[in-house]
């Protein structure tokens, strides 16, 4: 810990102080005290990527809805419920450049029955803005069989930020 | 010098967290939502660092910390390497990093601290060696008894994403040299509307390059413009920089030529590393 400040930057950034083990329970002004601050990135995610709930027949379709969450229900399909497209947010340094990584497709299953979806994401790179913020989305494809089993389908994709 | 500076950290962290959080803009708070620092590692002859993974999320959660191959591509994305595919340097770098611990539950607002060293082994060649460090939130199975209420004709859908965050660790051995250049700056509109700022940058030597480019109009001392984080990384000698702006600021880089500059990391000295003159399309 000889360092005194590793990089000082402009917007969001984690505060990790340490004091010297001779100086720990120093109250005093010679106490001898160091700081690191450290770039930080926060990931949170807010909408799920939500299909509602659809009725099936005999001849199947495709639910979509695009990354702006522009949601399209196959003729052959009646959709229900509440649709929206999967939404995150990344905080960190403003002006930061960061990728962006999302799994091409996701299966979900009940059991023995399964369909697929594929995602695409709204953006592949991001950059933060003044201050430190940026958002992205998730949409996807899902294309449902003739005859598709009812009940209920789950399945789980990767996203990832990716810092250079 | 890891362990015992390591729990000085983590007990000084509690202090600096309330601070931190204030610059946290209130989000939907999800499961596994995560801070992670810092989100860069370069690693020239020490042997250990640290990284800290903080829950921001309301709920207690499961992270798991895992190291993972990526190679850039010429659009700058970072691309999964499948085990085929893996190469010796790849293999030597998976191999020299260790870390702790590996999976770790927090309350919300508990920051951990994750350990890594480096043991390189003897006789190893000069050279980059990289790992893409992968923090990320396990989800909880969800209970039966919510499945089974509901129970609907059709089809209802719960699709989960398992969301992270990669930082780069980068293990540096011997006198690398790398330069870059860019050339070739223009305006694209976007697909899906908008407009991005793009440019070629090509790379020389056996190591990354990673700085910040900066956009000045020509005789101002204030860029219009500035990117962080920019790298290109030794698998690489060409790649593509596009930068999505919004449509104001494509007007002003139209407006007037332009500079097009990209610098070291401020931290890595801030040195020039090479600049255009434009007037951008």
């Amino acid at each position: 810990m000889t360092k005194t400040f590793k990089s000082v930057l402009a917007g969001s950034v984690a505060v990790v102080a340490a004091l010297s083990s001779t100086g720990a329970y120093a109250q005093s002004a010679t106490a001898d005290a160091t700081a690191t601050i450290l770039e930080e990135v926060v990931v949170t995610a807010g909408d799920d990527l939500a299909f509602g709930t659809i009725v099936v027949g005999a001849t199947g379709d495709d639910v979509s809805i695009a990354a702006d969450g522009t949601f399209n229900c196959g003729a052959n399909l009646t959709c229900t419920g509440t649709n929206s497209a999967a939404s995150f947010s990344v905080s960190g340094t403003g002006g930061e450049t960061v990728s962006v990584t999302v799994d091409g497709s996701v299966t979900l299953q009940d059991g023995a029955n399964s369909m697929t979806a594929s995602l695409t994401g709204s953006d592949t790179s991001l950059t933060l803005d003044g201050t430190g913020a940026a958002s992205f989305t998730v949409g996807g494809v899902l294309t449902v069989a003739d005859n598709q089993a009812s009940g209920d389908y789950s399945g789980q994709f990767d996203v990832t930020v990716d810092y250079n | 010098m890891i362990r015992s500076v390591g729990k000085l950290l983590f007990a000084a962290f509690l202090a600096g967290a309330a601070v931190m959080q204030a610059t946290v803009p209130a989000m939907a708070q999800g499961r596994g939502d995560l801070l992670v620092a810092p989100t860069r590692i370069v690693l020239d002859g020490k042997r250990g660092t640290e990284v800290i993974l903080n829950n921001v999320g309301a709920e207690e959660a499961t992270y798991r910390i895992s190291l993972e191959l990526r190679r850039m591509t010429p659009d700058g994305a970072l691309a999964e390497v499948s085990e085929e595919e893996v190469n010796q340097l790849e293999k030597a770098a998976l191999q020299m990093i260790r870390y702790a611990p590996r999976r770790v539950t927090l309350p919300p607002n508990q920051p951990q601290a994750i350990r890594i060293g480096i043991r390189a082994p003897a006789g190893l060649a000069d050279g980059e060696y990289r790992a893409h460090m992968l923090f990320r939130a396990i989800p909880k199975a969800e209970a039966i008894t919510e499945k089974i209420n509901t129970q609907v004709e059709g089809l209802s859908i719960a699709l989960t994403p398992i969301y992270g965050v990669t930082i780069p660790i980068i293990i540096r051995r011997g006198r690398l040299e790398a330069t870059a250049s860019i050339a070739n700056g223009r305006l694209e509109k976007r697909e899906q509307g908008g407009h991005a700022l793009a440019f070629d940058m090509s790379r020389a030597g056996q190591g990354s390059v990673y700085g910040e480019v900066r956009v000045t109009r020509q005789g101002d001392s204030e860029p219009l413009m500035v990117a962080r984080g920019i790298a290109i990384y030794p698998e690489l000698e060409n790649r593509t920089v596009r930068l999505s702006i919004p449509d104001e600021l494509a007007e002003a880089l139209r407006s007037a030529p332009v500079t097009i500059a990209f610098y070291e990391a401020p931290n890595a000295g801030g040195g020039l590393i090479s600049k255009i003159d434009t007037a951008l399309q």
